[in-house]
């Protein structure tokens, strides 16, 4: 005969109705958005590797003070085993200042391909082929003017090339730049019509045979040395050299997207983890409510297999029908959604959804079988007490526990309410951790955009001239004002740093006035000191960016800038140090030099400063709001199933205080108020636990994944507003608590006896 | 008179299923006496404490404490009543697990602005001693002293006691039942209790009999005995 318990099953399934649909939310959402996460990410991630074949990617490129003639790569590719591809390409500015970056489309039909997202390619010198991504920023659409360097083209095509898969300026930028920086694509004639004035010298080389990584590193290291000599000898310079091992244009999106990945995987085992955590709970508690019916089919001769079978049924059903509908939306709605999200921030050639398992066994069947082995494990472990126990719903294991002495000076009510906390210490502390994991997550979502305000702010503050301009050469300049510094960049860790020795401090500078030198050190910026710990006193060798030259300096000071990593030391130690040929001279003015623009090496203004900030504000944007979005919702579930244990659990007190004329209110400041206390507290603790982990995390993460340095900074306003929103959720709670608190009947403890 | 029920009815159940739990019950007490509801079980006698007690709803008829109607009162009403006039005591004690004795009855000392001394009172049930243990490290007569503690720490005008010795053994329901008398002598409290124990219901200053929801007879005890005195 079919086991007459699963006659209840829709009875308790509509009973517990919420109880079902919170479980059902919490892990159909987790599995949806990291499935989707996983769906996409994969996606993407096999997309981009097989990119590099069919869009033929560089192998790396360097530029060149002056052009090489053909004889001369003749010679590289000779020497060096490389293809050499001419890559020429001219930086313009449009009316609104963004910069272009125009190459010659013929340049490209043997490297770095193009793919087309929409239109088709120029054929006349009037048409143009820009970045999608730059053009969905500045809401430019196919068949629009488009005007730089006194022409106007015609928008004909959005591309994206692989080799700019993500929009740097330069490698050395802290952040790309999708808003004011294009690619784009000329034919041959139109190239040509432009002007001269930035056209820089850049070649792509390609290695013959497929290299791994460690013989690419090799190799690279090889022909940078060469290469710098090579020009020296041909007097020329190597003005860069650029592996694409090291080129965050190409590598940037890929390094994120595997980053991402890692990072869902671990927020959705740690949902999953806390959700068990709950699911455990909350059986727990249903056992409880229900020991007298346990107690009376055990009694009878009910095996615990079949009382396993009927209480499993259950949350299986919804677990499995949340995994289904997770799945569903995270191929649907989610998928697209996500990879969305990368595209926003991306120039990435087209992609193909890839359906893979592993994202099915990770983000659904390994949580689904956690919840059920933990509901399996909690039931076997109930159902082994006595049927007497059960009837006389007696469940505890140590009877004789010490009891907690509260002084009677105490009010009788806050006794009470501790007491409740007491007796519920796992429901709270699985608030406690369930909520320092909303909070990490909403901090997060929160935090981004201020503290890229702040960055905003304190780079524009640390901005040392209006105009700062690096030379090719030690031209004179006659501009008034104009402070002269000597330039040359090293490399520290995996940063690109900038190193000036000045000429005039104190009172002589009008723009280094504040900057304290002492004499046989360096002063390092804060940026440098925060990102590696560079305090006073500290020694520490940078190296030289093209051959093995390494310099040993001691810091003496520490300067108040952030932004760019900044070396500063007095011109006589800088000359000292350096020899002539290595280094470029720099000037800081209030406007743009007046100097052939042919010398101008690099001019930094306001924009290349602020352009981090506002570039991870668009591209992170979205995700920012999906964070807070999220965590909100996690707060009310979390709260909502937390508290609704609590007064479940205490059902039958309940009903016997209402019996001795207790009214809702003090029902509810008795049951619901220890459950807005502990939010309160563990909203405030988790909120500084939080700031520490984040803070912890930035500390790790950003040095390893991001060229330069982002301040960590905390809006202090944003305390009282999580603190406001964890207050809010838990107002939404205790609502519908208080109402269901109103409902529950006196009759229940007269039925059910003792509790 | 301090109580008068008339005609209360009390049906449970709808159509061909209907159950006549109450059929017309009427009887009257005075302040300061202990009436015992005496009948077998479905008789209706938890019924009736019940809608005295303004937990149930009566269907028909009316219960009066004190001049105040319990039928026609508000939900509102109906707590206030509780609060300020009732005690209840439960076989089952019912007491709440997570709060010592001592907390326990003061559950019951915070509904009232003047309710009797819980350390006094914790001397008069003999629980001076267990007032800071918890009712799981109790026994059952103890639990229940705590549990009539919580009930008359309010000085309730009326004590409504729902078989409070049917869990108990003879001797420690004597106690209790010698507790309940020393409670409404020391503190004039009137008592309704229900029992099934017609040995019991030799201490009460009356005697109301139901069966099937009606009262078969409602007599004055003149052979009333002290608590201490019943063969149990």
């Amino acid at each position: 005969m079919r086991n007459p318990l699963f006659k209840r099953l829709k009875r308790e399934f509509v009973r517990d109705i919420a109880k079902y649909i919170v479980i059902f939310l919490f892990l159909a959402l987790p599995i949806a958005l990291c499935s989707g996460y996983m769906i996409g990410n994969d996606s993407m991630i096999r997309t981009y590797n097989e990119a590099i074949d069919k869009y033929v990617l560089e192998d790396g490129h360097f530029q060149t003070m002056f052009a090489l003639t053909d004889e001369q790569v003749g010679k590289i590719e000779k020497n060096e085993n490389i293809k050499v591809s001419r890559l020429f390409y001219k930086d313009e500015l449009t009316e609104k200042d963004h910069t272009v970056r125009v190459y010659d489309m013929a340049d490209r039909g043997d490297v770095n391909l193009w793919c087309v997202h929409k239109g088709v390619m120029p054929k006349s010198d009037g048409e143009i082929a820009l970045d999608r991504l730059y053009c969905e920023n500045n809401k430019i659409s196919v068949g629009d003017d488009f005007a730089f360097g006194g022409k106007t083209y015609k928008v004909i095509a959005f591309i994206s090339v692989f080799d700019y898969s993500c929009l740097y300026k330069r490698n050395t930028d802290t952040m790309f730049n999708a808003q004011t920086f294009t690619v784009a694509l000329v034919t041959d004639g139109a190239f040509g019509e432009i002007g001269d004035g930035n056209l820089v010298y850049n070649y792509a080389y390609g290695f013959p045979t497929k290299t791994d990584e460690k013989q690419a590193h090799e190799k690279n290291a090889e022909l940078r040395k060469n290469l710098y000599g090579f020009c020296l000898e041909n007097s020329n310079m190597l003005s860069d050299f650029l592996a694409r091992e090291d080129n965050q244009a190409i590598n940037f999106s890929i390094t994120d997207i595997e980053g991402d990945l890692t990072m869902m995987l671990i927020f959705g085992a740690l949902i999953v983890g806390g959700l068990a955590f709950v699911f455990a709970l909350s059986i727990k508690s249903q056992i409880e409510s229900e020991t007298g019916s346990i107690g009376t089919l055990k009694a009878m001769g009910y095996g615990n297999g079949e009382l396993l079978a009927h209480y499993l049924l259950l949350p299986t059903l919804v677990t499995l029908l949340a995994g289904a509908v997770g799945n569903i939306l995270a191929y649907t709605v989610l998928k697209e959604y996500l990879v969305g999200l990368y595209y926003h921030s991306y120039s990435l050639p087209t992609y193909t959804t890839y359906y893979n398992a592993k994202a099915l066994i990770f983000t659904t069947i390994i949580p689904i079988l956690l919840v059920l082995f933990i509901n399996v494990f909690i039931l076997i472990r109930s159902l082994k007490i006595p049927a007497l126990n059960f009837l006389r719903g007696d469940l505890r294991k140590r009877k004789n526990k010490k009891v907690v002495k509260l002084s009677q000076k105490i009010p009788f009510m806050s006794r009470f309410r501790a007491r409740v906390i007491g007796q519920n210490k796992g429901t709270y502390f699985a608030l406690f951790f369930g909520t320092f994991f909303a909070c990490v997550i909403l901090l997060f979502g929160l935090m981004m955009s201020p503290l890229l305000d702040h960055y905003k702010e304190a780079v524009i503050k640390s901005q040392l001239a209006p105009y700062q301009t690096i030379l090719k050469a030690d031209i004179p300049v006659s501009d008034d004002g104009a402070e002269k510094l000597y330039f040359i960049q090293l490399t520290y860790g995996l940063d690109d740093v900038m190193v000036f020795g000045v000429e005039k401090t104190g009172k002589e500078s009008k723009y280094l006035a504040d900057l304290p030198l002492e004499s046989g050190k360096v002063t390092v910026n804060n940026s440098l000191y925060e990102k590696y710990g560079l305090k006073a006193g500290k020694k520490f060798t940078m190296k030289q960016k093209f051959d093995d030259g390494e310099y040993p300096f001691e810091v003496g000071k520490v300067f108040a800038n952030d932004g760019s990593l900044i070396v500063f030391m007095d011109a006589d130690y800088f000359l000292t140090t350096f020899k002539d040929g290595e280094y470029l001279v720099s000037y800081l003015s209030e406007k743009r030099l007046t100097v052939d623009e042919t010398y101008i090496y690099k001019t930094v203004t306001i924009d290349d400063l602020t352009s981090t900030s506002d570039q991870l504000t668009s591209s992170m944007g979205d995700v920012f709001v999906l964070f807070t979005a999220f965590s909100i919702v996690l707060f009310v579930l979390l709260i909502y199933l937390l508290a609704k244990i609590v007064v479940e659990k205490n059902a039958g007190q309940i009903s016997m205080m209402k019996i001795l004329g207790y009214k809702t209110r003090e029902i509810n400041r008795a049951y619901n108020v220890p459950t807005g206390i502990v939010v309160m507290i563990s909203i405030v603790v988790n909120t500084l636990l939080s700031q520490f982990l984040i803070k912890l995390l930035w500390n790790i993460v950003v040095p390893l994944r991001m060229r330069g340095w982002i301040s960590f900074y905390v809006a202090p306003y944003l305390f009282p507003l999580i603190m406001g929103i964890g207050f809010l959720s838990y107002l939404a709670v205790y609502f519908i608590e208080s109402v269901k608190i109103s409902k529950i009947p006196l009759s229940k403890t007269l039925k059910e006896g003792s509790f | 008179m301090f109580i008068e029920i008339k005609d209360i009815k009390k049906d449970f159940g709808f159509g061909d299923n209907v159950t006549h739990a109450l059929s017309g019950a009427s009887f009257c007490m005075d302040k300061g006496e202990m009436v015992v509801l005496l009948g077998p079980s479905g008789s209706g006698k938890s019924t009736l404490l019940n809608i005295i007690g303004g937990i149930e709803s009566a269907d028909g008829g009316s219960v009066c404490i004190n001049g105040e109607a319990v039928h026609g009162m508000t939900e509102k009403e109906r707590i206030a009543y509780r609060r300020n006039h009732l005690g209840y005591v439960f076989q089952s004690y019912n007491l709440i697990p997570n709060l010592t004795v001592r907390e326990n009855i003061e559950v019951g000392a915070y509904l009232s602005k003047n309710s009797l001394d819980v350390d006094e009172l914790l001397g008069v049930l003999g629980l001076e001693k267990h007032k800071n243990k918890i009712p799981s490290q109790l026994s059952g007569g103890q639990q229940q002293r705590t549990s009539i503690g919580r009930a008359i720490v309010k000085n309730p005008d009326l004590l409504l006691c729902d078989e409070p010795t049917g869990a108990l053994d003879s001797d420690t329901s004597k106690q209790i039942l010698e507790l309940i008398e020393k409670v409404k002598e020391t503190y004039g409290t009137s008592v309704i209790m229900v029992t099934h124990n017609e040995k019991i219901a030799e201490m009460a200053d009356k005697i109301i009999r139901l069966k099937d929801g009606r009262i078969i007879s409602d007599e004055k005890n003149a052979d009333k005995i002290k608590a201490g005195e019943l063969q149990l």
